[in-house]
């Protein structure tokens, strides 16, 4: 009778298993994951013999798998039943904040990015001024709502090695205010809040009813959602704006009104909402007095350049990443007069591409 | 192709298991050849063809001592087996490692051969030895049908992995084989048992392990939280494969041979070798340790014969002067027990399990680390020499895996086996437990893609 029963489930559950995978329909694209699923592969004597086949074969099994968001949501909820306080490289709080694990960070690879940086300063000693701007993550400045001491690296050190760059302390500045809304929830960029608190280090800073606060959507889930797959609770994104600036994309002409391209907010990746997500190069137009600013970051500046509106006639925001040929040329083209330095610690300790910084 | 992948549970069991039993009883044996070489070619597209020689060269070989039986020429045809096999084995495994020790230890840049292990090398190549050496000893009966013996080397289950199923202990069953229900249910309920073992609890350990082993400085708790972490992830990662080729088999009607027998719970390291991967000891036992004399020369050779069958148990785990050191070390504690050890450790209650699990740690950390100063260095931090005794990151990861290295620790023990045989004798608890194991274990499948192999180096 039990080899029966256990017979008949195992029967049952793989033939479920085989005709769900081949009936399902099947994704081209994942919005959780920000990818292109893997399609069937063709199959040819070379790609077989070279395991080209067979290798993607089986990333289309496991890209196209039923339920797949399930099963991975899953995965999640067993991890936290059994008492673990991360899954899928996110620490979830009892709150039900995600953030991203940095418990190992490339010593060699952030030095190097810091020596750019000190070479950058020189290069560009001209300008009127020089920020840099390394903004720790969720996971250390928030790290006592885990409930535990966590294996995270100790930004707080990360940060002292570049103490002679730092312009600010962004960290006491968000650490003042850890119980407020500075870090999403299901996202690993700050909010515009958590923004406003480093911006208002500024001698020059306004007040923050000086800018038109807009919630824009409260029904975004982020990057650190689409790693575990579950979520307590959506985020809301805001708007801070200021003066109605003009933005200019990557040189093409193409002009739009406004640091914010709602378009996003129907879509997954809403928090593309500012600026219309990275660009190479994006130049904004504030309408404002003031000098032209050089802005080379990440994503978590895209946030934060709601505030620089009323502070500059031009900003000019780089995205080494893809940014293309000399950015000193292309600084002396443009008329740059101040230059800042914006990426969150965890991105800029991981960066390849800060070499461009000095081209 | 991996036990635990969404390919081979979605995709391949399936068919396998569908054409399998779909195949009438005479043309069975030629549909799992088929079947396997489908298994291992989707893998090693290339290096099948290197299974199918050696598969033939021990086919031949088999005939020729069974031909010539009673003569020199029967010895000679055993010589030539076991030469072509050491070779196969030599050259794809060991030629680098052999070529690069010695520009090491003489200083000359002879070009290092670049070769990559093809999977399961060390265990098919220690099976078809065993067919021919078993027919030379008149142990075996000859295979004169090439498919029935294609397909017991070949055999997709244990190819890759093991256990090291010797021929003469499935020649019957490659004659013919019972399929029942009740057998297909009990190795369905080992497979899920053993597929459970390698994702929910092997995988996890190994990220714990991957974490400790890369740091620069953990802390005293941190390196045996990490240790320990590996210690299952070794015995889970093995003993599920083991009991996922022992489920397997009896799905298609065979029965393999046991490879695990709770190692942790020994009170010695010579029990603890009675209880690990045991195809293998049993495999060097007969046929290397016995014919060397075994313990009937005297203490003194015996000893000797021990050196040679753990130095090589050290380099069949792989090849580099780490897993050579590994079997060194456990020649030596093995002759400490043989000496006078063992006499006390019998006397003993506690402290021989305490020992034992010490001694089998040390031995993991120069198994897991292939650099001597790296595993010098972690042992260093184990006794606390110049490390602090906590650190926040062991706190956290003794809190947040409390229940799952408890959870390990009971599944290392019999325990959960007694617990479950009551509740387990009920159809409907069973079945649920397994589809529990199977959905669980997907979940972790589909979600991680964090899911290495640890025994595809052998």
């Amino acid at each position: 009778m039990k080899g029966k029963v256990n017979t008949a489930v195992f029967a049952l559950a793989l033939a479920a298993l085989f005709f769900g995978f081949w009936l399902s329909p099947k994704r081209v694209y994942s919005d959780n994951e920000n990818r292109y699923l893997a399609g069937r592969p063709a199959l040819t004597l070379q790609s077989l013999f070279a395991g080209d086949f067979t290798r993607g074969f089986e990333d289309w099994v496991t890209d196209g798998f039923p339920l797949r968001d399930r099963w991975i949501a899953l995965k999640s909820r067993l991890d936290l039943l059994a008492g673990r306080r991360d899954t899928g490289g996110v620490y979830v709080t009892k709150e039900g904040r995600m953030m991203e694990v940095f418990d190992e960070v490339d010593e060699a690879r952030y030095e190097k990015n810091l020596d750019y940086l000190r070479q950058a300063k020189a290069l560009y000693a001209e300008l009127d001024r020089f920020d840099v701007m390394l903004i720790p993550t969720a996971s250390h400045v928030l790290r006592e709502q885990v409930g535990l001491p966590t294996p995270d690296v100790d930004q707080a050190s990360l940060l002292e090695r570049a103490s002679d760059l730092l312009t600010y302390d962004a960290l006491s500045a968000l650490e003042a205010h850890r119980d407020e809304y500075i870090y999403y929830y299901t996202d690993h960029h700050w909010t515009s809040l958590g923004a406003w608190y480093v911006y208002a280090l500024r001698d020059d800073a306004l007040a923050q009813e000086a800018f038109a606060q807009e919630v824009l959507t409260e029904d975004f889930l982020g990057t650190t959602f689409s790693r575990a797959g579950i979520y307590e609770k959506k985020d809301a994104i805001t708007a801070f704006a200021y003066g109605s600036p003009t933005v200019e994309h990557n040189r093409s002409g193409a002009v739009t009104e406004g640091l914010y391209d709602r378009s996003y907010l129907s879509k997954k990746d809403k928090y593309s909402v500012f600026l219309g997500g990275n660009q190479a190069l994006t130049v904004i137009r504030t309408g404002q007095e003031g000098g032209k600013l050089l802005l080379v970051k990440d994503s978590y500046a895209n946030t934060y350049v709601q505030f620089l509106i009323p502070h500059y006639a031009e900003i000019h925001v780089v995205d080494l990443r893809s940014f293309a040929g000399s950015l000193r040329a292309y600084a002396r083209e443009a008329g740059i007069t101040e230059m800042t330095v914006l990426y969150n610690l965890k991105g800029f300790s991981e960066e390849t591409s800060l070499f461009r910084i000095v081209g | 192709m991996i036990f635990s992948s969404p390919t081979f549970l979605a995709i391949f069991l399936p068919l396998a298991l569908g054409v399998y039993y779909l195949s009438p009883r005479r043309v069975k044996n030629l549909t799992l050849f088929l079947l396997s070489l489908v298994f291992y070619g989707w893998g090693e597209p290339v290096f099948v063809t290197l299974m199918l020689f050696s598969t033939a060269v021990d086919y031949i070989h088999g005939i020729l001592v069974d031909k010539y039986r009673g003569t020199r020429r029967a010895k000679l045809a055993l010589l030539s087996s076991v030469v072509i096999n050491l070779t196969l084995l030599g050259v794809f495994k060991y030629s680098g490692f052999l070529v690069a020790s010695l520009n090491g230890l003489t200083g000359l840049s002879i070009p290092v051969p670049r070769l990559r292990l093809p999977i399961g090398i060390s265990f098919y190549t220690f099976q078809t030895m065993s067919y021919t050496i078993d027919v030379y000893r008149g142990q075996a009966p000859v295979q004169r049908d090439p498919i029935a013996f294609g397909a017991y080397v070949s055999l997709f289950p244990q190819l890759i992995a093991g256990p090291i199923v010797r021929y003469k202990d499935v020649a019957e069953q490659m004659k013919g084989r019972v399929h029942s229900a009740d057998q297909f249910g009990a190795g369905a309920a080992r497979f899920v048992c053993g597929l459970s073992k390698k994702v929910l609890l092997a995988n996890t350990m190994g990220e714990v392990w991957k974490y400790f082993s890369a740091m620069t400085a953990p802390s005293v708790l941190g390196a045996w939280i990490g240790i320990i972490a590996y210690a299952f992830q070794i015995y889970f990662d093995f003993s599920g494969y083991s009991d996922m080729a022992i489920g397997l088999g009896h799905m298609l009607g065979f029965t393999f041979p046991e490879n695990f027998d709770y190692p942790y719970v020994a009170r010695s390291i010579t029990e603890f070798w009675r209880r690990w991967h045991i195809s293998l000891g049993t495999w060097f036992r007969e046929y290397v340790y016995i014919p060397l004399g075994g313990n009937r020369r005297g203490l003194r050779r015996q000893i000797v014969n021990m050196l040679i069958v753990w130095l090589l148990t050290g380099v069949w785990h792989g090849a580099g002067w780490n897993f050579l050191l590994w079997g060194l070390y456990y020649f030596v504690l093995l002759a400490i027990e043989k000496l006078f050890l063992l006499k006390r450790l019998e006397r003993g209650r506690v402290w021989p399990h305490v020992y034992t699990m010490a001694a089998v740690c040390f031995g993991w950390v120069l198994f897991a680390m292939d650099r001597l100063p790296d595993a010098l260095r972690y042992m260093g931090t184990m006794i606390g020499i110049g490390a602090p005794l906590c650190s926040g990151a062991a706190v956290y990861y003794l809190l947040t895996l409390g229940p799952l290295l408890l959870a390990a620790a009971l599944g290392s023990t019999p325990l959960p086996r007694k617990l479950w045989k009551k509740p387990g004798d009920s159809p409907a608890l069973a079945g649920a437990a397994m589809l529990a194991g199977l959905i669980g274990s997907l979940a972790y499948l589909v979600a991680g893609t964090y899911n290495p192999f640890l025994y595809f180096r052998f």
